[in-house]
Parts: C-alpha cells; sequence; structure tokens
C-alpha cells in the first residue's frame, strides 16, 4: 500500500512510523481506558462507601424511626453526588411481614455493584433494622474515563505524527538527499564509457556511512576506470591484431585450414574454398581431408605420422589432386600445433594439425617439362645418354635385388649415314623419329627403357623375370624386321635403314653397366663386323 | 506543668466516674404505667422503642406519652445510660437531630420525681421510670432492670 501512496524513502519511513505510531497509541490508549476505567470504578467505589458512612448515622435513625421525610432527605443527598445513579433505605419487616419503610430514588437495577451498608439498630448492638444502597454512577464513571481516553489519544496522535514529520525530515535530510545525490551521480557513469567514471561528488570531512560508500565507489571506480582504458586499449590492439591476422588468413593466396585429431577440417580460408570448389558451387564436397585430396591412404599415414611427438612437427608434400576435370598440383605443407592453452587443457587433448597448401601446379608442370627436357633427346623423345644411365643402373639394381633379368640390346642402324648424306638432315631426323615411333609402339613406355645415345645408336632394355634366350632372340629379329620398313621422308620419297643389335644379359654377361653395355657393344660390332642386320648374344662370344 | 495538670485533670474525672457508678449501681429503675394500663409487661425492647420515639403507642396500640424525668438529674442520666448504655447528653443531641423531620418527639420533661409520679396516677397513656424505692401503689410496674 506505501508503495502505491509513494516510492520516497523519506515519506515511506514517515509513513511507517505514523501507522505505527497510530497503532501504537490507539493500543495504548485503550489498555490504559481499561486500567484507568478499573481504577476509576474502585476509586468511585471508595468514595461512596465513604459516603455510605457518612450518612450512615442519619440513615440509622432514619430506619430506626421509619421517617420517610428524613429517608427522603438523606436519598436526594445521596443523588446529589456525581459519583451517584440511584440509593435506597429499606427497613425492616415488622412482625406482620408489612415493609414500614422502602426509600428509593435514581437507577437501582444494579444490584451487583451497589454498596450495601446494614443498619444496625442505634440501641441494641445485634440488632438490623434495614439496609442502605448506594449504587455507584458507572456511566459518569465511564464518561471520565473516555474523555480522559480522548484526550491522552489525541496527544499521542500529535506527538507520534510530530515524530513522524521530524524523523522523515531527518531522514530526507541525512539519508535519503546523500543517496539521491549518489544516485543521480551514477546515473551520469555509462559503464561503456570510460572517460564518465568519473569521482562522485560527496561533502568532504565528513564521516557518516554515505561519505564513505562515495569514497570507497570512488576508489573502486578509479581502479575500474584504470583497468577498463586498459583493457579497451589492449582490445583495440587485440582487435588491430586480429584484423591484420584475419586480413593474412582472410586474403592469403594459399589455402589455409586446420584438421582436427580426425582430419575433418574444422576451419579454412577462401583461399582455400576457392582451391577445391568448382565455379558455382558453394561447399566443399567432404570435410574429410584426405578424401577431399583423393589419396586417402597416403594423407592419412602421413598425418598420423606428424602428430606423434617423436617426428618433426612439420613436412611438406606435393599432391596430385583431380578437381573436376583438371589436375591440380598442391604443394601442402603440414604444421602439429601445439596449442598455447594446452595446460589448461586436458591430457589427451586434440592435436590440431595445420595444413598450408599452394597451387603448384604450373610449376610442377614447368618441373616436369624441364626434368623432361633434361633427360630426354629433344629429337626422339628417348631418354638421353645420360638419363637413360641412370635408369639402366637403377634398372640393373633392382634386377640383383630381385633376383631378375636385364636384357640389353645395342642397337645400330645401318645404311643410315647415306641417307643423311643422300636427302639432308631433315630426312634423316625423320628416319631417327620414326624409328623411335617404332621401338615405342613395340615396347612398354613404363617398364622397359629405350635410350638413344646419341648418332644412330640406340639401347633398349627390359627387366624380366625369367630369361628366355629364344623368347628374346625372336623378339630382336622382329624388331629388325620392324625396322627394316619402308619410311616416308618425303610425300614422293621413301628409304629404309637396316638394323645390327648386340645383346648382353646381366647377370650372366656381368653385373655392371659398363661392363654390360661394353659386352653388347661388342657383340653390335661383331655383327657389324660379320655383315649387318643381325643379332649377336654376348654369351656366344665367350663360347 | 501542662502534662501535670492533665495528669491530676484526669484523676479527678476518673475518681468523680467511679464515685457515679457506685452511686448508679445502687439506684435501680423501674418503668411503671397507669394503674389501668392493660399492658402488665414489656421488654426492654419496648421500652426503648416507646422512648426513643419510635413507636407513639404501647404494643396493644393504645397511645404512650412518655414521661423523662428533670433534666441534668443524675436519674435521668442513670436511667439512658441504663436504657441504650448512652448519657443524657447524647440523647439530647439524638432529639436535636430529629428536630427537624417532624416525625419524633421527645419524652415530656416533668418538673419532678413526684410529679411524674403523680401523671402517671393520673394519666392512662403515660408512662415512666422511677427508682425501684421510690415505687407506689399508684402506678404498675411493667419492666425492671435486671
Amino acid at each position: 500500500m506505501i508503495k502505491i501512496i509513494s516510492q520516497k524513502l523519506y515519506l515511506r519511513v514517515a509513513l511507517s512510523i505514523a501507522l505505527v505510531a497510530i497503532v501504537v497509541s490507539i493500543v495504548s490508549a485503550m489498555l490504559s481506558y481499561y486500567s484507568d476505567l478499573k481504577e476509576k470504578k474502585n476509586t468511585n467505589y471508595l468514595l461512596v462507601q465513604q459516603l455510605a458512612h457518612t450518612v450512615e448515622k442519619a440513615a440509622t435513625i432514619a430506619a430506626y424511626l421509619n421517617d420517610q421525610e428524613l429517608s427522603q432527605e438523606i436519598i436526594n443527598g445521596l443523588l446529589s453526588n456525581d459519583i451517584v445513579q440511584g440509593a435506597s433505605i429499606e427497613g425492616k419487616s415488622n412482625t406482620k411481614g408489612e415493609m414500614e419503610l422502602f426509600i428509593a430514588n435514581g437507577t437501582i437495577n444494579k444490584q451487583k455493584e451497589a454498596v450495601l451498608v446494614k443498619l444496625v439498630h442505634p440501641f441494641l448492638d445485634d440488632t438490623f433494622i434495614g439496609v442502605l444502597s448506594i449504587y455507584p454512577d458507572d456511566k459518569f464513571i465511564q464518561q471520565q474515563a473516555q474523555a480522559a481516553l480522548k484526550k491522552e489519544f489525541i496527544l499521542m496522535l500529535i506527538q507520534s505524527i510530530v515524530i513522524a514529520f521530524f524523523v522523515s525530515l531527518v531522514v530526507q535530510r541525512w539519508l535519503t538527499k546523500p543517496i539521491q545525490n549518489l544516485t543521480d551521480s551514477f546515473a551520469k557513469i555509462n559503464p561503456s564509457k570510460p572517460e564518465t567514471l568519473k569521482m562522485l561528488s560527496f561533502k568532504q570531512g565528513k564521516r557518516d556511512e554515505i561519505s564513505r560508500l562515495t569514497q570507497n565507489i570512488n576508489a573502486l571506480m578509479h581502479e575500474l576506470h584504470l583497468t577498463i582504458s586498459n583493457e579497451q586499449t589492449l582490445r583495440k590492439k587485440t582487435q588491430e591484431l586480429e584484423a591484420k591476422f584475419r586480413l593474412i588468413f582472410e586474403q592469403a593466396s594459399a589455402g589455409i585450414c586446420l584438421l582436427d585429431d580426425k582430419n575433418t577440417i574444422t576451419t579454412f580460408n577462401p583461399a582455400f574454398k576457392h582451391y577445391f570448389t568448382l565455379p558455382g558451387e558453394e561447399k566443399l564436397s567432404t570435410l574429410h581431408f584426405p578424401e577431399l585430396l583423393n589419396n586417402v591412404e597416403k594423407l592419412q599415414s602421413l598425418l598420423l605420422d606428424i602428430r606423434s611427438d617423436i617426428n618433426p612437427p612439420q613436412t611438406t608434400l606435393d599432391v596430385e589432386c583431380k578437381i573436376g576435370y583438371k589436375t591440380v598440383w598442391f604443394h601442402c605443407l603440414f604444421v602439429r600445433l601445439t596449442d598455447q592453452r594446452q595446460n589448461n587443457r586436458s591430457p589427451q587433448q586434440e592435436q590440431l594439425v595445420e595444413v598450408i597448401l599452394h597451387d603448384v601446379t604450373e610449376r610442377a608442370e614447368r618441373e616436369f617439362q624441364t626434368q623432361f627436357e633434361a633427360d630426354h633427346d629433344p629429337l626422339t623423345d628417348l631418354f638421353n645418354r645420360r638419363a637413360g644411365e641412370k635408369r639402366l643402373k637403377k634398372a640393373l639394381r633392382e634386377c640383383a635385388k630381385h633376383g631378375q633379368h636385364l636384357v640389353l640390346m645395342m642397337i645400330d642402324l645401318d645404311k643410315f649415314k647415306p641417307i643423311n648424306d643422300t636427302y639432308g638432315h631433315e630426312a634423316g631426323d625423320k628416319v631417327l623419329i620414326e624409328i623411335a615411333n617404332r621401338f615405342k609402339k613395340r615396347f612398354n613406355n613404363n617398364t622397359d627403357i629405350c635410350i638413344r645415345l646419341g648418332g644412330d645408336e640406340f639401347i633398349i632394355a627390359q627387366q624380366i623375370n625369367t630369361y628366355d634366350k629364344t623368347a628374346t632372340q625372336n623378339q630382336a629379329i622382329a624388331l629388325i624386321d620392324e625396322l627394316q620398313q619402308d619410311i616416308s621422308i618425303s610425300q614422293t620419297k621413301k628409304c629404309a635403314v637396316g638394323a645390327s643389335i648386340g645383346i648382353a644379359v646381366a647377370p650372366n654377361d656381368g653385373n655392371e653397366l659398363v661392363e654390360l653395355m661394353f659386352n653388347a657393344d661388342q657383340m653390335l660390332y661383331q655383327v657389324k663386323e660379320t655383315g649387318r642386320g643381325n643379332v649377336a648374344f654376348y654369351d656366344e662370344l665367350k663360347k | 506543668m501542662i502534662i501535670a495538670r492533665n495528669l491530676g485533670f484526669n484523676l479527678i474525672l476518673s475518681m468523680f466516674l467511679l464515685v457515679v457508678s457506685m452511686y448508679a449501681e445502687s439506684t435501680e429503675f423501674v418503668v411503671v404505667v397507669n394503674k389501668n394500663n392493660t399492658i402488665n409487661a414489656l421488654s426492654k425492647r419496648e421500652v426503648i422503642d416507646i422512648y426513643m420515639g419510635r413507636y407513639s403507642t404501647f404494643p396493644d396500640g393504645e397511645i404512650s406519652k412518655p414521661l423523662d424525668l428533670p433534666a441534668k438529674s443524675a436519674f435521668k442520666n442513670d436511667f439512658y445510660l441504663k436504657l441504650v448504655n448512652k448519657d443524657e447528653q447524647q440523647i439530647n443531641a439524638y432529639w436535636a437531630r430529629l428536630l427537624f423531620s417532624g416525625r419524633g418527639k421527645p419524652p415530656t420533661p416533668s418538673a419532678s420525681l413526684e410529679d411524674a409520679l403523680k401523671t402517671i396516677a393520673s394519666s392512662q397513656y403515660a408512662i415512666g421510670y422511677i427508682p425501684l424505692s421510690h415505687v407506689t401503689d399508684t402506678v404498675k410496674v411493667v419492666y425492671t432492670f435486671d
């Protein structure tokens, strides 16, 4: 109810005090009224008793003499007192049963409250001759008590109101107003703007609770101000840094992504997305990194390795990957991340892996081209001598390791020089190209090694599990046959060359390449000496 | 000085009282009426009621006219002391109180004991008190103090 009346503290305090005061006034006034009433009644009763004793003698005589007039006079005298509402004198009934005297006046119905005085025979002590009854006036007493009550109540009420007024004044002056000032000062403060965190005003020199509170708040705010300012400066710096990092991350030409312990991509930058989505697609086809790069087994084992502490924390890998119809090469840098918040985490925390990848397709292609050009004879696209020898050595090692045989055919074209001389170098080149094509057609490009040693000299090497001399011989003869076919050097002109082949087989004819080549060359020389267009095996020379 | 005088006064008073009481002790009163009165005996209470003015009749309804012995006589004082244990002054005060109500009327005073006896002998309604030693044949004794 007070809430409805006013929210102001001092008014509420005043009202509360006034209410309590009124209630206390009422209760105390009532209590005082009843005790007063009782007391007054007692006093009155005593007074009436005294009154009765005063008139006792006269009443006795009146009763003794059955004197109506005297009795009436006495009764009237009694009734003239405010505290008496009724009185009666009655004589004793005589021997005939008649009451000789009964004088009454006023209200005499309340027998219980009456003061009764037995009238004793004036001359005989033991004889009663009548009763004097006096009835105290309760109404009068009550009226008196009520008047007193009213007065007391009004006095207390006035006192209460005055006290309430002054208490409210004091509360307003010493409590509400300072608090209001404090509240107003507070209202001016905007926590998001540290510059508004000013000192609250308070009266200097005062040492009451509110002043101390204000001082403490000021101290707190001072600290808060510093803290918030520092925080804001820091936040600004952090934001700047973050913006920079974000710029680096977002604008990086390299694709950057983070992998969780299940190799799932959790974060990636726009460049990363750009690499792995076709134009028009919105989402990555899968978030599983090894699957995304179409290289599940290799990448999974690599990622497993990098998470282990014994391995270096970073490694690189070039991955070929098909995106749509394009083949793309990525140079990937894998980094095991050590989280700075590691201490706070559980021991079995996830090991994150950062992957930074570049599209190196162009470079890779160029490298392949360069490598190809370095390894191959520019005219025939067969291996050149240097790259060929390298591969032969490798093949020899593999054969020794696996118990295989390496058949090495050394081929020299017959009747080539005349074509060169007759039709010119261009024609010669055409012949060489055609011969190389026939090699490529007949032999497996991946497993067999075809080398142009220089001029019109070639080597073809085959790794075979079981060496069958007859089959090799047939193969060589078939090769010679094919090479002898016509070669058109222009639209009208055709020519033909022949071929001589010397064969050495590792490990039967030597384990070293130099030895093997020398032996094959020896057999070629032998064929050339003995009429060309034939095949010779080194083991035959030994026999 | 004052204390000594008071002491002496008290002594005299008590001696006087002693003498009076001895004298009173010796005086025996009887209540007498006219010979023709039908009443033969009265109780003490009936005597009191007649003398103190409660009733103006004898118990049988006849009018009673009580007589007092001369005022300030030893007889009157003694009689009232014996009857209601009050001295003459107290009795006078009693009647004075009733003077204005008009109801009660004190007994008629007689000039002397002899005068009283004469009045009783002649009046049928009269009633009086006399010492026992003065009783004559002309009156009838209705009450004797024990």
